[in-house]
């Protein structure tokens, strides 16, 4: 008797978890990003398209599923650009979407796997990094608030963020975007 | 035990020459060892540490004491990622040089965006510093009194059950199942007035009468505050239920009467902004089957603790517009009371009454270094002046 609370919770757990266990992971990803997008930009109608690049000679790898050049209406509306960085245990993978003066609209967890530090996906949070560009200085605990408990996670995706705040910069000068 | 030093440190060895042949170019900016081991996107092991180097003097009265010096604790950290649903995080403690101890052995399962399952060793959420315990993460060279008394740091049972967060709520769970403090082991009484901390055990060979329940819910939608309130239900557990005769009636009373039951709640807040920061805990406890359990071991375990503490912080360097570095002020109060209500028949004892002053500084000199100096002040109910000590330390977390 006294064990049938324990056995009702994990199995309602496992059920629940059943349930919605079902989309493959990236498929996820990219409704997400394109969710968020279309918050941003306030309609649905936009167009994202993945760029790559042949020959190239950037300092950092580009992935084929990493940077994307959003238009609507035939105009061009910005680029997001995919990154991955550390959390305590777990990476995570979160997008920075600037518009055509390389200026953050909008930064965005799409996938956060553990539990320390999620606090960062906190939209209030990430609105703190509206508007910079890769000449802005920002450092985590000066200009960026700081999160109790969840120290690595957002001093990585500060760092990530600066980074790609440069991948832009470098792709611009290249002639890339 | 020395095999298992040996293969212990083999094991460290092993990561240690794998971690040197997966990393790559050094980053300009500081990061831990787990940032830069993940900068591949084939790495799977991380590594981290933390450690606290020591010194305690007492000071100001007529009798002179000499200074304790210690490594007080050097943990190393390991995390292994199997695929992207599936980890396993363990903490290997080494205590004052000598004992070794495993602090966390979990794995993690994402069932979903909002829920993993977890299984293991894994520590009782309850209070701030049990689950962050890194000495970089708190103020003063010692882990506040409540959290070593009161409640048991560091806690950590052998379990299993759920976490998880909703981003958009901005809210954290956690919901586990697991084997209790242990209360009567082979006539000896584990627990008494002066709190539960010797019911702790730390996943070596534990046993279980009943199992307990802990949970624990994070709130962080308010910018720049997190809040937390914790829960623990259950029995302690005991050596007497095991190969207990259900029919013989005298035996099974005595065997209840060697357990007390926990209904522990905490809770507690952090709020930090442009230097400034406080936080604060309070916890309070009601303990069943007291008297029962006083009479059988001849003990004097409370019915009620309870205890709180508040701390104001803030770094100096913005005084001098200076905002890259860390020189912390801070000034913590805590007051608890591991007996502050006792059944009939149970001897109150007021020594179980403590108040505690700590002030001093912390001084960061690089991510995940610091260096600490302060003063403290404690007093129990039955005495009349504080005793005075002075700490200074070492805390590195990378």
């Amino acid at each position: 008797m006294r064990k049938l609370p324990g056995l009702i919770l994990i199995s309602l757990g496992l059920s629940l978890a059943c349930l919605s266990a079902n989309a493959s992971l990236s498929e996820k990803v990219q409704k997400r990003m394109d969710k968020e997008l279309k918050k941003q930009l306030g309609s649905a109608m936009f167009k994202r398209e993945s760029i790559t690049f042949e020959n190239n000679d950037l300092s950092f790898t580009l992935e084929n599923d990493q940077l994307y050049k959003i238009s609507l209406e035939k105009s061009v509306k910005g680029f997001v650009l995919v990154e991955e960085a550390m959390g305590r245990y777990h990476s995570f993978k979160f997008m920075v979407f600037v518009n055509s003066k390389l200026e953050v609209q909008a930064v965005y967890v799409l996938q956060y796997d553990e539990d320390y530090g999620s606090e960062i996906t906190s939209k209030k949070w990430l609105e703190q990094f509206k508007g910079f560009n890769p000449q802005s200085k920002f450092e985590y605990k000066q200009n960026i608030d700081a999160i109790s408990g969840a120290t690595i996670s957002s001093k990585s995706i500060t760092l990530g963020i600066k980074n790609v705040l440069q991948k832009f910069k470098e792709l611009r000068e290249k002639g890339c975007l | 035990m020395k095999t298992k030093m040996i293969l212990l440190a083999a094991l460290m060895f092993h990561l240690m020459t794998s971690y040197a042949q997966l990393s790559e170019k050094t980053e300009n900016e500081p990061q831990n060892t787990s940032m830069k081991l993940m900068s591949t996107n084939d790495s799977k092991i991380s590594i981290g540490g933390y450690a606290e180097i020591n010194y305690n003097q007492p000071f100001g009265n007529d009798i002179r004491s000499n200074g304790e010096l210690d490594v007080q604790r050097m943990v190393l950290l390991f995390a292994y990622q199997f695929n992207d649903r599936v980890d396993f995080v363990t903490e290997i403690e080494f205590e004052h040089v000598k004992e070794v101890f495993v602090e966390q052995a979990f794995i993690r399962y994402k069932l979903n965006e909002w829920m993993n399952l977890r299984a293991g060793l894994i520590l009782i959420p309850m209070g701030i510093i049990n689950e962050y315990h890194e000495p970089t993460t708190f103020n003063g060279v010692e882990r506040p009194l409540i959290a070593n008394t009161l409640i048991p740091t560091t806690w950590r049972e052998i379990g299993i059950g759920f976490s998880g967060k909703f981003n958009d709520l901005g809210l954290k769970y956690q919901v586990y199942l697991v084997n209790g403090l242990n209360g009567y082991d082979d006539g000896t009484a584990k627990i008494s007035g002066g709190g539960l901390r010797s019911g702790r055990k730390k996943g070596a060979e534990s046993f279980m009468s009943s199992p307990n329940l802990s949970f624990k819910i994070d709130y962080y939608g308010i910018s720049n505050l997190k809040l937390g309130f914790s829960g623990y239900l259950g029995k302690t557990q005991s050596t007497l239920f095991d190969g207990l005769d259900t029919n013989n009636d005298a035996l099974v009373m005595m065997a209840d009467s060697s357990r007390v039951g926990l209904n522990l709640f905490g809770i507690d807040a952090r709020y930090n902004k442009d230097g400034f920061a406080f936080r604060g805990a309070y916890f309070a406890g009601s303990l069943t089957n007291t008297a029962e359990y006083n009479e059988l071991t001849g003990k004097d375990v409370g019915s009620k603790l309870f205890g709180y503490y508040m701390e104001a912080s803030y770094n100096l360097m913005r005084l001098f517009e200076n905002k890259n570095e860390e020189l912390v002020f801070f000034a913590r109060y805590e007051n608890y009371n591991t007996q502050s209500a006792v059944e009939a028949g149970t001897v109150k004892n007021d020594a179980y009454a403590v108040k505690q002053i700590t002030t001093g500084l912390g001084y960061r000199i690089a991510n995940g270094v610091v260096l600490k100096a302060d003063l403290q002040f404690l007093k129990n109910k039955t005495q009349d002046s504080y005793a005075k000590q002075f700490n200074a330390g070492v805390a590195v977390w990378f």
